[in-house]
């Protein structure tokens, strides 16, 4: 997976200020023990402040946009698409490796021009054999 | 190297492979036979393509023991497997008269169970080698009456069509080809080059002809087009569309007649060229993503467009 600059850094900077909410929160969560209000009664610190929720919201965004941007490669969803790849040898189907398969494009109807429920046997024997006794002459 | 390996390499091979990879497949038979059976679906069809590819290089033992493997597993009255045993025959006699008692066999079989469509598919393809193509032709449609979905017979009877030049009746079949599989872009290819075939032999005929010849090349480019279309980067294709846009860019058509009008043919002329030459340079380099295409086809294009080249 190859991934391009300007998304590699919208996803690092937003890490650092989603871990800064995370701080922030956590600091939040100990200031009430530690300073009470001079009153005496609850004050709204119970609950976050605003700007630390702002924050965490929009740096889970920004991280979002930054992952889902970052170049996956996405699986081909066309046919178009698909049967171009196909033919060009760049995916194989049936899950097998590119790179195992001899590297001859497979279009998805080939069969249809192969035909092998009438496959002339004979007449592919003999050509083997011609191509036999040429290759043994020549060598 | 286990099953699934050795099946990706006989699924990477076409059914018609060049003589010399015909020979690297059939090689592999010692060590496949020598892996233990594993009762699975990958390894019977592995089975299969081997018994194929043995019998055409005439490794004929080999032959021999995949069969009986598979007919042991599945039972003799297995309709694939007597298709097989059928081919495994054919392959064996070596004369006329023996050739004759496998139609023979494949006769009796037929009249048992009319409905055995691989032993069907072998009885016309043996009674077309032995050239008897009426008779191959009319089993062929008495199939096609008992199941007319499959789309491979559709297209062996094109194919027997074209062969005798009947070339509307071709034209028929691949339409009900594409009537099952609508996006058999290959297909759609086909029909294009039938209808280039038409309109290259009507063009030796007189000029009366000529309002036909237009008919069948745009025709032509138009199945193209649609291969292109359902295909991205199909070689073929684009070879079809150079090929027929220049066609109808050299042809004294008058433009009263023409229904795709000329800029337009003009533009798709150079819009193959570009798609050609992106695959015939990304081939030759060897780059990713290109290193599937026929070496082949990449070399008639290449031709092709240099052919052209002083032209345009």
């Amino acid at each position: 997976m190859s991934r391009s600059l300007p998304s590699n850094i919208l996803v690092a900077v937003s890490s650092v200020l989603l871990a800064h909410a995370c701080y922030s929160a956590h600091e939040h969560s100990l200031l009430p023990a530690t300073a009470p209000s001079l009153d005496g009664t609850p004050t709204a610190s119970s609950s976050l402040p605003l700007d630390i929720t702002l924050e965490t919201l929009i740096s889970v965004c920004l991280l979002l946009v930054g992952i889902v941007s970052s170049g996956w490669e996405l699986k081909p969803i066309s046919l178009r698409k698909y049967a171009g790849l196909l033919e060009s040898g760049s995916i194989i189907p049936g899950g097998v490796d590119a790179e195992t398969a001899a590297g001859k494009g497979r279009g998805l109807f080939d069969g249809l021009e192969e035909r092998p429920g009438f496959l002339d046997i004979r007449h592919q024997r003999k050509e083997f054999a011609d191509w036999l006794k040429h290759v043994n002459a020549t060598s | 190297m286990s099953v699934s390996s050795y099946l990706a390499r006989f699924v990477g091979a076409s059914t018609h492979p060049a003589p010399s990879e015909s020979l690297l497949l059939s090689q592999l038979a010692p060590p496949i036979l020598n892996l233990t059976i594993s009762d699975t679906p990958e390894q019977w069809s592995l089975y299969e393509s081997l018994l194929m590819s043995t019998l055409r290089t005439g490794d004929d033992t080999s032959a021999r023991l995949v069969l009986q493997r598979l007919s042991d597993r599945f039972g003799n009255s297995n309709a694939r497997i007597m298709a097989l045993q059928g081919m495994y025959d054919e392959a064996m006699a070596t004369n006329p008269a023996q050739l004759e008692e496998v139609l023979k066999n494949y006769n009796e079989v037929m009249k048992g169970d009319p409905t055995n469509v691989p032993i069907a598919k072998r009885r016309i393809t043996l009674l077309y080698h032995l050239n008897k193509k009426p008779e191959a032709i009319t089993a062929l449609n008495t199939l096609i009456d008992l199941n007319p979905t499959d789309a491979e017979s559709w297209a062996q009877l094109a194919q027997y069509y074209l062969e005798l030049s009947m070339y509307s009746q071709a034209i028929y079949c691949l339409e009900e080809v594409l009537l099952i599989l609508p996006n058999a872009y290959n297909i759609h290819a086909r029909l294009g080059e039938i209808n280039y075939i038409i309109a290259d032999s009507g063009g030796a005929g007189a000029g009366k002809e000529g309002g036909g010849v237009l008919e069948r090349l745009e025709a032509s480019l138009r199945w193209y087009l649609r291969a292109v279309e359902l295909c991205d980067g199909y070689l073929r294709g684009y070879y079809g569309v150079k090929l027929v846009t220049a066609a109808l860019l050299q042809g004294k058509f008058s433009a009263a007649q023409r229904q795709i009008p000329e800029d337009k043919v003009n533009k798709l002329n150079s819009v193959a060229t570009v798609h050609l030459n992106d695959i015939i340079s990304g081939s030759e380099k060897g780059k990713k993503g290109f290193t599937g295409y026929d070496a082949a086809e990449v070399a008639a294009a290449k031709e092709l467009l240099e052919a052209d080249g002083p032209s345009t």
